[in-house]
């Protein structure tokens, strides 16, 4: 995998579509995020991602709301 | 033949599934805790043709780790009490995910039956779900339905009850992990059939510990890890997790899970057929305007405004009917009753108590109810989304704020708002800074004090009280958060269910629910306050109520010295001592300790002599901290489930307005305002 595309999902404009790449976080949280869909593979879109606060991601047919701090830690690759 | 059997309901949070409980057991329900955590727990009783049902709802879960005590509560019933049947959930509107869960109760070995719910939601979607074919893919019976529009109950009890009859013939599919995994879970099972425990192998297959293992699920490695003979099979499966390792270059845990989602998603591109390729759901095109970064807040604030309208003045009409009646009733039993100590018992201390708290019920009901209205329509989630950015920095959590702003008006609904909140320290923390929300009890006194020493700035006054609750609020969050809860804080993951019309049986079903389990729960504690305070204003016998000579007022002189340095008298010790019932008696007090009754122009008149406006203000600080009234100590007690917590709120409430009130106090008179 070609490390140079990756990029924090929180640097995802509204409308952007990319794939997961891994998640810097414990166990708990990556355990907390592959419960509700977000496994490294998974391709995800961006719902609502404003200058503050939290994002909104569409995954399969729900939509998920992550903190700003926990969508800095979430890697992507758009392709 | 009558018979009875037991039916656990598992789903994911925004299913349905406490809709489809509702549909199922109607009335008949009990709601609880489960034993040793504050997590609901609710049973009810049903019954099909000739079969008794005993129906426990489980806690609404996306999976079944370690991770959360609600996931491993629903685990070990599943597990331990091996229920005839497990009806899972599933919403028909979003499958894929759903399944996930669905996955993990096949491999407890649970015999499952679907309730495919949301199947309206899912065709408007377009989606189109092949049921039959879905539930030949996992061998597991699949009932179609509508719970919102109670359309497939008796189908689902009737395929429950059949599932439960040929019970021991079940076995749904099972989930192929790959050649690399399978092998690996085989070298496992073999260090486990080594094993002496039965214990454990009674309780699950051997294939769920080696899968659990892989996973590196705590709950089971603690298991393993108080047996004698557990060395072969811990180095078997480090060996096993190392070599999967190496294989896949990532972690085990996440190959596992990956291939469930592979499970899940074959299954998903089987069975559902898309009509329509709908990317901008109706959902979405709402939450453009109401999770948008300038539009909103201040929806999301107005929103509030009503909620807080609702609540407060709407709820102002009963409780001032509830008034009436508790008042009506105070005087009937006065014109009826002799003049005994067990008249005062009734008059003063029961009905005066417990009628402190029923004036609240409007406020309750009315609160849950827009609770119930905001959680149904999937709004709540939306609230924590828009207020986390901000809460943040604050050291809590989006979720925190609508119980924060509940608690202008009553801290006790307030406090009980909490449980929308995930974590129990965030829901503890939260808990412990509500009282400094200045709430609708104490405008009276303010109201009061004011009028008596700053009637120009009356507004302005009153105004810096809320301000500075609001302000202590914030540092005691950060200070807690820094010195007490130390643990980082829960990130922000929730899933924002779509919008959906709330159903008026539900909210209110939702809302007695919670109600009246408030006032089972809160009526002692309350009803033992009352009394003791009243015990304390009576006696000696003979002494006029709450005056100088009774114990009350020779506790008021024994603390006399604590007040002094905030500048009251033992008369100030005594309003607020018997403020702890309800904060509204402070001014009640006032008036009996002066003399003046009810007659506030008088009170106003005496007060002035009696206090400097330094004083006065002082005493509103003290007012507004001190401590939580009695309804909220109860409430305290019942979420936080804490005798500790309890007194701590208690307690550093008493300190925090101690330093405070006198700090007022004494730099006031420094610069000569007394």
């Amino acid at each position: 995998m070609n490390n140079c595309n990756m990029l924090p999902l929180s640097k995802l404009s509204i409308g952007e579509e990319a794939k997961l790449v891994n998640v810097q976080g414990g166990h708990g949280i990556k355990q907390r995020l592959s419960v509700l869909g977000l496994n490294p593979g998974v391709r995800v879109t961006m719902v609502q991602n404003g200058s503050w606060g939290p994002v909104i991601l569409g995954i399969m047919d729900s939509r998920i709301a992550l903190g700003r701090g926990m969508a800095n830690k979430i890697f992507v690759t758009k392709d | 033949m009558e018979k009875t059997i037991t039916i656990a309901l598992a789903g994911n949070p925004n299913s349905g599934k406490t809709t489809v409980f509702n549909n199922i057991t109607g009335a008949h329900q009990h709601v609880g805790n489960w034993a040793g955590v504050t997590v609901e727990k609710k049973e009810g009783k049903c019954k099909y043709n000739e079969t008794d049902i005993n129906v426990v709802d489980l806690p609404g879960t996306y999976s079944l780790t370690a991770y959360s005590p609600e996931e491993l509560i629903a685990r070990d019933f599943v597990v331990e009490e091996k229920p005839d049947v497990v009806i899972d959930i599933v919403d028909a509107s979003n499958l894929e995910r759903n399944l996930y869960l669905t996955t993990q109760l096949m491999e407890l070995d649970a015999n499952i039956v679907i309730a495919l719910n949301m199947m309206d939601v899912a065709e408007s979607r377009g989606f189109v779900i092949d049921a039959q074919k879905m539930s030949e893919m996992l061998s597991v019976p699949i009932v179609p339905m509508i719970a919102s529009k109670n359309k497939g109950t008796q189908e689902l009890l009737r395929a429950a009850v059949e599932s439960a009859t040929n019970g021991s013939s079940h076995n749904s599919k099972r989930i192929h992990y790959g050649r690399e995994v399978e092998d690996e879970l085989g070298n496992i099972q073999k260090a486990i059939d080594k094993l002496d425990s039965d214990e454990l192998k009674r309780k699950y297959s051997s294939r769920l510990i080696s899968l659990k293992l892989l996973e590196n699920d705590q709950e089971f490695i603690d298991a393993i890890d108080i047996l004698d003979d557990k060395q072969s099979l811990m180095s078997t499966v480090s060996e096993s997790i190392e070599h999967l390792k190496e294989i896949f270059g990532c972690d085990v845990e996440s190959v596992i899970v990956d291939r469930r989602y592979g499970f899940v998603s074959g299954v998903g591109t089987e069975v559902i057929k898309r009509t329509g390729e709908e990317r901008h759901t109706r959902s979405d095109q709402i939450d453009r305007v109401l999770t948008n970064t300038f539009t909103g807040v201040p929806i999301f604030l107005f929103l509030m405004w009503l909620a807080f309208q609702l609540t407060f003045k709407v709820g102002a009409y009963p409780t001032d009917w509830i008034d009436h009646a508790v008042s009506g009733l105070s005087h009937l039993i006065e014109a009826l009753m002799p003049e005994t100590w067990y008249r005062s018992l009734i008059l003063d201390g029961i009905v005066g108590g417990v009628g402190g708290v029923i004036v609240l019920l409007p406020n309750i009901f009315l609160l849950f109810f827009v609770i119930s209205v905001l959680e149904d329509s999937g709004y709540m989630a939306r609230a924590a989304f828009i207020m986390d950015g901000l809460m943040h920095k604050l050291g809590l959590h989006g979720k925190s704020f609508i119980p924060m702003l509940m608690g202008f008006g009553c801290n006790v609904p307030a406090i009980m708002a909490t449980r929308t909140l995930e974590s129990r320290t965030d829901r503890i923390l939260t808990i412990l800074i509500i009282p400094l929300m200045s709430c609708s009890a104490r405008l009276p006194v303010y109201a009061l004090l004011t009028a008596a020493f700053f009637p120009k700035y009356a507004g302005t006054v009153i105004f810096s009280l809320y301000l500075l609750g609001i302000v202590l609020a914030i540092l005691m969050g950060r200070l807690f958060r820094k010195t007490l809860f130390r643990t980082p804080m829960v990130p922000l993951i929730i899933e924002l269910p779509p919008y959906r019309i709330p159903t008026i049986k539900g909210t209110l079903i939702h809302m007695w629910e919670r109600g009246s389990q408030f006032l089972k729960k809160v009526w002692t504690i309350v009803l033992a306050g009352a009394i003791i305070i009243w015990f304390l204003g009576t006696f000696p016998s003979g002494v006029d109520y709450a005056s100088e000579a009774s114990y009350a007022g020779k506790l008021g002189h024994i603390i006399e010295p604590v007040v002094a340095p905030l500048g009251a008298d033992w008369r100030g010790g005594v309003a607020l001592l018997f403020g702890f019932v309800a904060k509204e008696i402070v001014v009640a007090t006032m008036g009996v300790l002066y003399g003046t009754g009810e007659n506030q122009e008088m009170l106003v008149e005496k007060l002035q002599t009696a206090m400097t406006p330094l004083s006065a203000f002082a005493f509103m600080v003290a007012t507004l901290i001190y401590m939580p009234c009695l309804a909220t100590v109860a409430a305290i007690k019942k979420e936080t489930n804490s005798w500790r917590w309890t007194l701590f709120a208690v307690g550093y409430g008493l300190a925090l307005a101690w330093i405070l009130s006198t700090l007022v106090y004494q730099v006031g008179s420094l610069f000569g305002l007394a």
